[in-house]
């Protein structure tokens, strides 16, 4: 077992002089924070509006995304080791242009402002790999927050049963009699639910996805093949995760109401979240420990 | 680590300045849309196949209605036009031989795949609303699920022209 000290560590250490030179940055940097928070800040606030009362596993999978993202972003740009160039004057129009959609009365526009920002800085800057990193970010929290739910929305007569399938012909293992029909699923006679969006694993392999980038990013580390073992590994987790729970509802309208609506949703959350995080740190984690020893980075 | 502090360009300080006073609008509006605003009314009609054809949702969320052409009622349904929420009629399945269409905004779509082309109709009729190029009233217009009985042969434009509600004012 080798001895590390906090440099080694596969996630930022934040010193003293790394603070204070947060202050010395580039206006462009802060220009990129701000289009990372304000986007989030903005979606957040009016996704509030919408939903006045969206419960705590709602909050927990819609707001953690957005949480890493920024993370990641903030990560990315403040603590990057190497020499940065400064964003273009027309990347920083491209930045103001796309934030336009803050003003729209919509949680899910703001995340068509974003997309196109990061494609940008994908496509076009793309021997900055800070840039491209960050641009990386971006998309992948507008494909969760925005396109991923579209194209749920659009194919759903598509997909919702054949994850209804899916489920009966897992859960038919466990419970006998198992009978699914399109959307609906049924466990005895006289009781079945059916299937709508917040039901669905559709939403959450996105977030899995997002989340994985995201410490990838926050760690500084590149997508290996332990990495996309981990990724198969949350995906694999949340799908199982996400079939129990709504086996669970099928025994009675009580096991629904806990599982649905009562702690088991939160749980499942918590769990669901779990499951999106832990694989890929403990990949980063076991990538560090594997590393020969080394001098911390000169200031 | 961060290289060293760059003089900041006018571009810079322009950005960064638009940037700041967006967010402020932006949070300021939605909070003022939050605490001042009265809140939406729940749609109580739908336009149907063109713009003299309505029907009252306050009827009820299913209605029956005879048709010349068929032995059995036509089923109407009010439902969303894309599958979310808690509003289950969308995907309802249907008994065996029907045939379902909908009709949204004067489209009938009454096809294999019409659920779908009305989800997408609906999220463009948002994105046109988010951007002015239709009324805001218009975005959260409810669709007209229509469902036929087996042995009906009615095409779906005649079954919509005997329906009742025209010409309300």
């Amino acid at each position: 077992m080798k001895a590390q000290t906090s440099s080694q560590s596969g996630f930022v250490a934040v010193t003293g002089r790394e603070l204070a030179s947060l202050f010395a940055m580039p206006a462009a940097s802060w220009a990129m924070l701000v289009f990372a928070c304000g986007t989030a800040l903005s979606a957040a606030l009016q996704r509030l509006l919408l939903e006045h009362d969206p419960g705590t596993q709602r909050l927990i999978e819609l707001d953690l995304g957005e949480m890493f993202a920024t993370v990641a972003v903030v990560a990315l740009v403040l603590f990057s080791r190497k020499t940065r160039s400064a964003l273009q004057p027309i990347d920083l129009a491209f930045l103001c242009v796309c934030a336009l959609p803050w003003l729209l009365p919509e949680a899910h526009a703001v995340y068509a402002g974003m997309t196109i920002v990061a494609l940008w800085l994908i496509a076009r800057r793309a021997h900055d790999r800070l840039l491209v990193e960050v641009g990386q970010v971006w998309l992948a929290l507008s494909l969760c927050e925005l396109w991923s739910k579209l194209a749920f929305k659009l194919f759903y007569p598509l997909i919702a049963p054949a994850e209804v399938a899916f489920m009966a012909w897992v859960g038919r293992s466990a419970i006998p009699g198992l009978y699914a029909s399109g959307l609906y699923l049924s466990g005895r006679p006289g009781w079945s639910i059916v299937m709508l969006e917040g039901c669905s694993a559709f939403h959450n392999l996105s977030l899995a996805a997002l989340i994985w980038l995201c410490v990838l990013r926050i760690a500084g580390r590149r997508a290996t093949r332990g990495a996309a073992a981990a990724l198969a590994a949350s995906a694999a987790l949340v799908v199982a995760i996400n079939v129990a729970r709504i086996l669970a509802m099928l025994p009675s309208q009580e096991a629904y109401s806990f599982w649905h609506d009562g702690i088991g949703s939160v749980i499942v959350a918590l769990a669901a979240a779990t499951a999106s995080v832990l694989p890929i740190v403990v990949v980063v984690e076991r990538a560090v420990g594997s590393e020969p020893c080394s001098a911390p980075p000169k200031a | 680590m961060l290289g060293p502090a760059k003089g900041l360009r006018p571009a810079d300080r322009a950005a960064l300045a638009v940037l700041c006073l967006l967010l402020v609008i932006s949070v300021c509006g939605r909070l003022y849309a939050c605490c001042l605003l009265e809140p939406a009314l729940e749609p109580t009609t739908i336009v149907a196949a063109n713009a003299d054809h309505f029907l009252p949702r306050a009827e009820g969320p299913r209605r029956a209605v005879p048709v010349g052409a068929c032995a059995g009622p036509v089923m109407i349904e009010f439902v969303e036009p894309i599958s979310h929420g808690r509003d289950t009629l969308l995907v309802a399945p249907p008994d065996q031989g029907d045939r379902v269409f909908y009709v949204y905004q004067g489209w009938i779509l009454h096809d294999p795949n019409g659920a779908m082309k009305l989800s997408a109709l609906h999220v463009l009729r948002r994105a046109m609303g988010l951007v002015g190029l239709v009324a805001a009233s218009e975005r959260d217009k409810l669709a007209m699920k229509v469902i036929v009985p087996a042995g009906c042969s009615a095409s779906p434009n005649a079954v919509v022209a005997a329906l009742p509600g025209k010409a309300r004012p």
